[in-house]
């Protein structure tokens, strides 16, 4: 009796002190393994990120089932500079440019003024543009004042519109601002195409050029510079109507044509290509409007009428005025020779 | 201003023309974005 109670109590300490072994054994072997775990678990601590991927891939492309497989590409890198650039630097450039020039033109006229008709007007007038000529420079210039004003819109119509007409009115004018710039994009291109044939001949640069920015042409001091059919200042107009027409009209139409010519990568360098030629462009033909308006007396006539006064002719266009005086003598003398005598 | 005339007409004339072009030529969006498969 005495012996099984012993025995029993033998097999219980035996029993609790194995238990605790195992319990010290167990947490023993617990404790390097807890060691390693990190303090806060990052379940994407194993995964690619988004920035190793755009080092590595130039975009990052999935699968989709809709027809149009181009819109399986869910990011591209240069997308982001082509937002930035358009977002950000081209308004710096078009505000400097178009701002720049109407403070340089509004100071230029308060100092200098309308450039008047030293000789006053004459009376007697001379054709200079005829109704052809005069029909495409305007169809060009309206095409271009809607092209102008509708890609603005595109650039700084949010920031500045927005604001004043609210976003449901800015969302129709821009819709229908779209349209007027993808349709009239064709007669603007026909008429850049037409200027450049017709007045080409009395545009090539030439050394009388030269003497004429020399002297300031006419704008600058009282001097009147000799110039043909066209001085060196409607060259560089004509110039940049020709070049930069043609390359809004270009780089336009591979915006206009997404994916027939070029990858999304053509079309981002199309986009700043055309945006920056024309907020320049506008820059320009705005001093174009100035000089041919307010700016200088007797000019509009050109393009209003078609006819401009001998005197106009005379201080701007001497050369081109001898030409038409000799061309209208040389005229008259062939008429009096075809007459019959009587 | 004739000239100016012509030159707004004919403008439109040809930009209409255009646009007739472009729709014909340029996929409208719900057929460029679109599927014959049908998602229940």
């Amino acid at each position: 009796m005495e012996w099984s109670w012993v025995m029993a109590s033998v097999g219980k300490l035996l029993r609790l002190t194995l238990g605790a072994w195992a319990v010290v054994l167990l947490v023993a072997l617990a404790l390097p393994a807890q060691a390693q775990q990190p303090s806060s678990v990052n379940p994407t601590a194993s995964s690619v990120k988004e920035q190793q991927l755009l080092q590595e891939l130039n975009r990052i492309q999935g699968r989709v089932t809709i027809p149009d497989q181009r819109s399986s590409v869910l990011e591209q890198p240069a997308g982001r500079d082509w937002r930035n650039f358009r977002d950000v630097t081209l308004r710096w450039i078009g505000g400097i440019a178009i701002l720049g020039m109407l403070a340089a033109l509004i100071i230029f006229y308060l100092t200098r003024g309308m450039v008047k008709i030293e000789g006053g007007r004459s009376g007697r007038s001379i054709v200079r543009f005829n109704g052809f000529e005069r029909t495409v420079h305007w169809m060009t210039a309206t095409c271009f004042i809607v092209l102008a004003l509708s890609g603005l819109n595109i650039t700084f119509g949010r920031p500045l519109l927005i604001p004043l007409i609210g976003l449901e009115a800015f969302s129709e004018w821009s819709q229908w601002a779209k349209y007027a710039h993808n349709y009239l994009s064709f007669p603007f291109s026909i008429g850049v195409i037409v200027i450049f044939l017709m007045w080409i001949g009395g545009n090539i640069p030439n050394k009388l050029d030269v003497d004429w920015i020399r002297r300031g042409g006419g704008l600058v001091g009282g001097d009147h510079p000799p110039a043909y059919r066209f001085n060196a200042g409607q060259k560089f107009m004509y110039w940049v109507v020709v070049l930069g027409g043609g390359a809004v009209a270009a780089s336009g139409y591979l915006l206009m044509f997404p994916f027939y010519a070029s990858g999304i990568e053509g079309m981002q360098i199309a986009s700043v290509v055309h945006s920056v030629v024309a907020v320049l462009f506008v820059a320009a033909m705005i001093a174009h409007i100035y000089i041919g308006t307010i700016g200088m007396e007797g000019a509009f006539e050109a393009m209003g009428s078609g006819t401009v006064d001998v005197n106009w002719a005379k201080e701007h266009h001497s050369l081109w005025l001898e030409q038409q005086k000799a061309r209208e003598a040389e005229g008259n003398a062939r008429s009096a020779a075809a007459a019959p005598a009587e | 201003m004739k000239a100016f005339l012509i030159a707004v007409v004919t403008a439109i004339v040809i930009a209409i023309a255009w646009a007739g072009v472009l729709n014909k030529v340029q996929e409208p969006v719900s057929e460029a974005f679109a599927t014959q498969g049908v998602r229940l």
